[in-house]
């Protein structure tokens, strides 16, 4: 039994759900647009065991059942809508019905993909690249400061080739800066903000599912991949093969965060060496899987029903 | 501008209602040391930073006429309470995202520090809730230590099993947020109005004796507030400790139960608070964490 917990306007989770029924694969579909309506959950934690249940509107399963979870929550605390309630009310009951499903799964005894506390590192890039960077990989200078001046020491140190992003989990399009935006450099004051040195060569995005690996080429001017159709330029993907020093670096990394799947966002330079730049805990696969045509999902609803076990990396 | 250098520069981020903050500060000033205080509501806002890392790190802090360098920091003692990581100060439309662009910058910041932080924050900390008591009893049993049963559930008939199962005497708490309540005997009917809403929490209560500890790096110190001295077995400070590094602290306070040749782990704050406590024990407490602050400075006191 999997249960797969998150809405379906998230294609990502509906793919996975298209993924788990063409396999014929037995899930239970906890709606976060619903839940708690029509929804009881009940378990017992004693020194280390776990029991109980999850009754959903259409059936009941035991939490000993479940081989393996897939969590894409939408929103902190859900959005259901919560009958004979104020919208302060509403919040309260939502808040702790996801807690109560939220710390359940924080100690489900089999494969999560992912826990909640494992997502947390994304929070904070520069946090991630600390423990990215511990893991044995080259991560790019990096610059943080809230001091104009010291942005145009870092230029001068690159050669002008630096590129600005966010330093948060909030999503942002990773822009090239460029000697016209000094004229607004005052505005780092208001904000501190992440500077990086660009590092040339082509994106692979790596797919880390329990133990097997896909990468993915990504074939693009952009400087942001993933936004290349706003700046009016193409993307191809193609799958390619990473050396095995790289591969399991990459499964090293994915353990070490303590995460069951990865996105990692690679970059491979024109000498051959590979710079990690970001590990995605909640990864967009499906977009990578239609792209180069790889079996990810498959990969993944194989891990959720328990059909293999993350093996340990050394 | 003042530049702080040596090895005994110590950084205080202070709460400004925090005894430790400023009873440590106090006795470093008087100690001679260098050292740095910054209240915490201008941690963020009256600060200039320069954070530069790859394969090393360097930077600098600049508060009023001081600037400190890090690579020179002996200890960094963090007594915030959240309050620098809002925004108050910025008046834009984007103040939820120049905020979350705050927390993530000084989280990862204190994390790279290569000196002792007491306590170092991790991403639960600043960016979730810690120690949400689930996460925490799972690193309780692993480290050996024993917790109390718990049942969360939206069934009453299951809720009113499990507090017959603990002999009429649970305590009832919200899922998320902390405080609690006693039920005896007839009590669990209380919660029916509350079930029929929401989730409960219950945890079954136990007596035995109870004993609140601080830990300071490897030093346990015993609350001694009944006037008898408590004593732990060596094995279980052991464990105690473990436990404090496996969550990432350097100073905590917990409350242990013991039960026969049973120790439960009923708490763990990550944010201890000692200004009730005897002179002896202040004294003591205060000392344990300079020798971190400054053991890379030489002894003091």
């Amino acid at each position: 039994m999997i249960l797969v917990c998150g809405a379906l306007p998230d294609t990502v989770l509906a793919y996975t759900c298209a993924r788990l029924e063409q396999m014929d694969l037995d899930y239970l579909f906890l709606d976060e647009l619903k839940y708690p309506i029509g929804y009881e959950i009940s378990w017992m934690y004693d020194n280390g065991r776990l029991k109980g249940y999850i009754k959903s509107p259409s059936r009941r399963i035991e939490l000993s059942d479940i081989t393996g979870a897939y969590v894409r929550h939408i929103t902190p605390n859900g959005a259901a809508i919560i009958p004979n309630a104020t919208e302060e009310e509403a919040r309260m009951i939502r808040n702790e019905y996801f807690h109560a499903l939220d710390y359940m799964i924080t100690i489900l005894p089999c494969v999560v993909v992912n826990k909640s506390a494992s997502q947390l590192s994304n929070g904070s890039k520069p946090y991630q690249s600390l423990l990215i960077s511990q893991s044995g990989w080259r991560t790019p200078k990096t610059l943080v400061t809230n001091i104009p001046n010291e942005v145009k020491s870092f230029f001068n140190e690159c050669e002008g080739k630096i590129i600005y992003k966010s330093i948060s989990g909030v999503r942002s399009i990773v822009q090239r800066f460029k000697k016209d935006d000094f004229d607004k450099i005052n505005l780092v004051r208001n904000c501190v903000t992440q500077f990086q040195e660009y590092i040339e060569g082509y994106d692979i995005r790596v797919h880390t599912v329990g133990n097997n690996l896909f990468a993915t080429k990504m074939i693009s001017e952009a400087t942001d991949y993933r936004y290349a159709s706003q700046e009016g330029l193409s993307i191809t993907m193609e799958p390619t093969k990473l050396p095995a020093k790289i591969e399991k670096m990459c499964f090293k990394l994915t353990r070490n965060l303590g995460l069951t799947m990865a996105g990692i966002d690679l970059r491979r330079t024109l000498d051959n060496q590979y710079y990690c730049f970001e590990v995605n805990p909640s990864p967009g696969y499906s977009y990578y899987e239609l792209g180069a045509n790889q079996p990810i999902s498959e990969s993944l609803a194989r891990l959720l029903s328990g059909e293999e076990l993350p093996k340990k990396v050394k | 501008m003042i530049f702080l250098s040596g090895k005994n520069c110590v950084l205080i981020l202070a709460n400004e209602h925090d005894y430790c903050s400023y009873a440590i500060y106090e006795i470093l000033k008087d100690e001679k040391k260098n050292v740095l205080l910054i209240p915490e509501r201008d941690f963020v806002s009256k600060t200039r930073f320069k954070w530069k890392f790859n394969n090393s790190l360097s930077g600098h802090l600049e508060y009023g006429s001081s600037s400190l360098i890090f690579s020179e920091l002996s200890g960094v003692l963090m007594r915030y309470i959240g309050s620098w990581q809002q925004s108050k100060d910025v008046v834009a439309e984007d103040m939820a995202y120049v905020a979350s662009e705050r927390r993530a910058a000084f989280l990862a910041w204190f994390q790279s520090l290569l000196c002792p932080v007491v306590n170092r924050p991790v991403p639960k900390t600043i960016l979730g809730e810690y120690p949400s008591s689930f996460d925490l009893f799972e690193i309780i049993n692993q480290t050996g230590l024993k917790t109390h049963k718990t049942i969360i559930t939206n069934n009453y008939q299951e809720a009113r099993d499990f507090h017959k199962i603990c002999g009429n005497k649970t305590i009832y708490s919200p899922i998320s947020v902390s405080s609690k309540y006693l039920l005896g005997n007839d009590d669990i009917e209380k919660i029916t109005p509350i079930i029929k809403v929401l989730p409960v929490s219950l945890h079954e209560r136990l007596e035995g004796e109870k004993i609140e500890l601080f830990i300071i790096g490897q030093k346990i110190l015993i609350e001694n507030s009944s006037g008898k001295t408590a004593t732990l077995p060596k094995n279980i400070e052991e464990k105690i400790i473990i436990l404090n590094q496996k969550l990432g602290l350097v100073f905590s306070k917990m409350k242990i139960l013991r039960i026969k040749s049973d120790f439960y782990c009923l708490s763990v704050d990550n944010y201890p608070q000692y200004f009730r406590c005897s002179e002896e024990l202040k004294n003591k407490i205060n000392r344990e964490l300079l020798n971190l602050l400054l053991e890379n400075g030489g002894n003091l006191i």
